[in-house]
């Protein structure tokens, strides 16, 4: 991974369409501004990271097959009659 | 956001299966990936007044330029000892029903949670069947085609 230092103010320019600045520190809470082109999508990392996660758990999901499928709308349907 | 379903970039082309148009839940299967088979679900359904705020980037990428033409899927993760469906109202699979075409939108709105329980709303479930019924099919707005996930 690259380290670069920066003061306030400073920025890193990323290929030649995307600018990232530092725009201001309070504590431990930065402040960074991210210029990039339209289809450029900017997420935090932690929410990348989550949605992630929860497509591979999706996927183990107890629901093998169609029948299983089935099976689990069966169920859905008659909770719902239940509670009615 | 390198494009397709995040995790999944390998996979570019799915199919959208439903055997019985009577059951909500429907596969979001990859024809790259013969395992790789989520199953997802009409958001709509979950939640009748979901109404998620696509960006120009989303709507440029997939070539919308009809509204009417988006159709919307939220993966869902199932557990069954105990119960457990969750879906990711955060992520949904924003689809170009038209020029199939699709990909996972990570939203910003935080308001929707990546994992909404379902049955703890099934109240909210229950309005959107009957919203929708007797026409469920229409909410399966995406018939059986093939979808191309594509990266910017």
């Amino acid at each position: 991974m690259l380290i670069l230092t920066r003061k306030l103010g400073e920025s890193i320019v990323i290929g030649d369409q995307i600018q990232i600045t530092l725009l201001d520190i309070k504590g431990k809470h930065v402040r960074i501004g991210v210029k990039a082109p339209k289809g450029v999508s900017v997420h935090r990392g932690e929410v990348y990271e989550m949605i992630q996660e929860e497509n591979i758990k999706a996927l183990k999901s107890d629901v093998k097959n169609s029948e299983m499928l089935s099976a689990l709308w069966t169920k859905v349907k008659k909770d719902i009659l239940e509670e009615k | 956001m390198k494009g397709g379903i995040l995790g999944f970039e390998q996979s570019r082309k799915y199919v959208l299966l439903y055997q019985d148009v009577k059951n909500p839940f429907l596969w979001f299967q990859s024809l790259d990936e013969g395992s790789t088979a989520f199953v997802v679900i009409n958001p709509f359904l979950l939640q009748p007044d979901y109404q998620p705020e696509l960006n120009d980037n989303t709507l440029e990428k997939l070539e919308i330029d009809n509204p009417e033409d988006v159709a919307l899927m939220v993966i869902v993760s199932i557990r069954s000892n105990p119960v457990l469906l969750t879906a990711n109202l955060r992520a949904p699979i924003v689809i170009n029903a038209k020029g199939k075409k699709g990909c996972q939108v990570v939203l910003e709105d935080s308001r929707y949670p990546i994992r909404y329980d379902i049955l703890k709303n099934r109240e909210s479930l229950s309005v959107g069947l009957s919203n929708l019924s007797p026409g469920l099919r229409d909410s399966n707005k995406v018939p059986c085609h093939e979808i191309s996930t594509i990266t910017p």
